[in-house]
């Protein structure tokens, strides 16, 4: 999920480092089915006790920022991933994450699953076809 | 009347956002810009236990070059928003 107000993150990521917890409305796609761009809200938090599976906001390269789901941990280096997305990978470590989605809430307010998608993970094959049902059947 | 505290004034780009710091739960969708003359008179009446319109009008004057009428319009179209977005309080 690309985040156009590149401005507005270094003030969330200042706020989530001083103990706040921040709620904003992501953009894009390729965090489907589990955000819905523009309209999902999320909660952030400060990134501890990272896991595979966590949704996080991070910093990839400078001033360019994804919130995608961590794949892979190996040591200090992070492999994230759009659920969304069919292919691509992003790279990063521990310290390039800046917050962590601790809650999405749809619009009316009613709070939404926050799974580690264990099998979401595992059917990236399966995702063109299920995205594609998702698309036509609940936007 | 006077702001309520607990804001923070930042800026973004071109403008300034409002930020509730005193909150544990900042919320992103319901942030409130500024723009530079609206900081401007933010900065200068946020510590004060007190202020009204023509306060405002007479810090516009005293910055920049607008009339006493203008001035006194844009302070009271500020004191609007200001309570449409409810930072504002009587004392």
């Amino acid at each position: 999920m690309q985040l156009p107000n590149e401005i507005f993150i270094p003030e969330i990521a200042r706020l989530v480092s001083d103990g706040k917890q921040v709620q904003f409305t992501p953009t894009g796609v390729s965090m489907r089915p589990f955000i819905e761009g523009g309209v999902d809200n999320v909660t952030l938090a400060k990134p501890a006790d990272l896991q595979v599976g966590d949704i996080v906001l991070a910093e990839i390269q400078p001033q360019h920022y994804v919130l995608h789901r961590i794949y892979a941990i190996e040591g200090d280096a992070l492999t994230l991933m759009g659920d969304g997305n069919l292919v691509g990978t992003e790279h990063c470590t521990r310290a390039q994450v800046l917050a962590k989605v601790i809650a999405i809430h749809s619009p009316k307010g009613r709070r939404k699953p926050l799974t580690r998608a264990w099998l979401w993970r595992h059917l990236k094959y399966a995702r063109r076809i299920l995205l594609k049902i998702y698309r036509h059947t609940c936007i | 009347m006077k702001v309520i505290p607990g804001f923070a004034l930042r800026p973004l780009g071109n403008e300034y956002l409002l930020i509730a710091e005193s909150v544990e739960l900042v919320n992103f969708n319901a942030m409130i810009t500024l723009n530079e003359s609206a900081a401007y008179l933010w900065r200068n009446v946020a510590d004060k236990p007190s202020f009204d319109e023509q306060t405002l009008a007479d810090l516009l004057l005293a910055e920049y070059e607008v009339s006493p009428e203008q001035a006194l319009a844009d302070a009271r179209k500020t004191i609007a928003s200001w309570q449409d977005a409810h930072l504002l309080t009587d004392i």
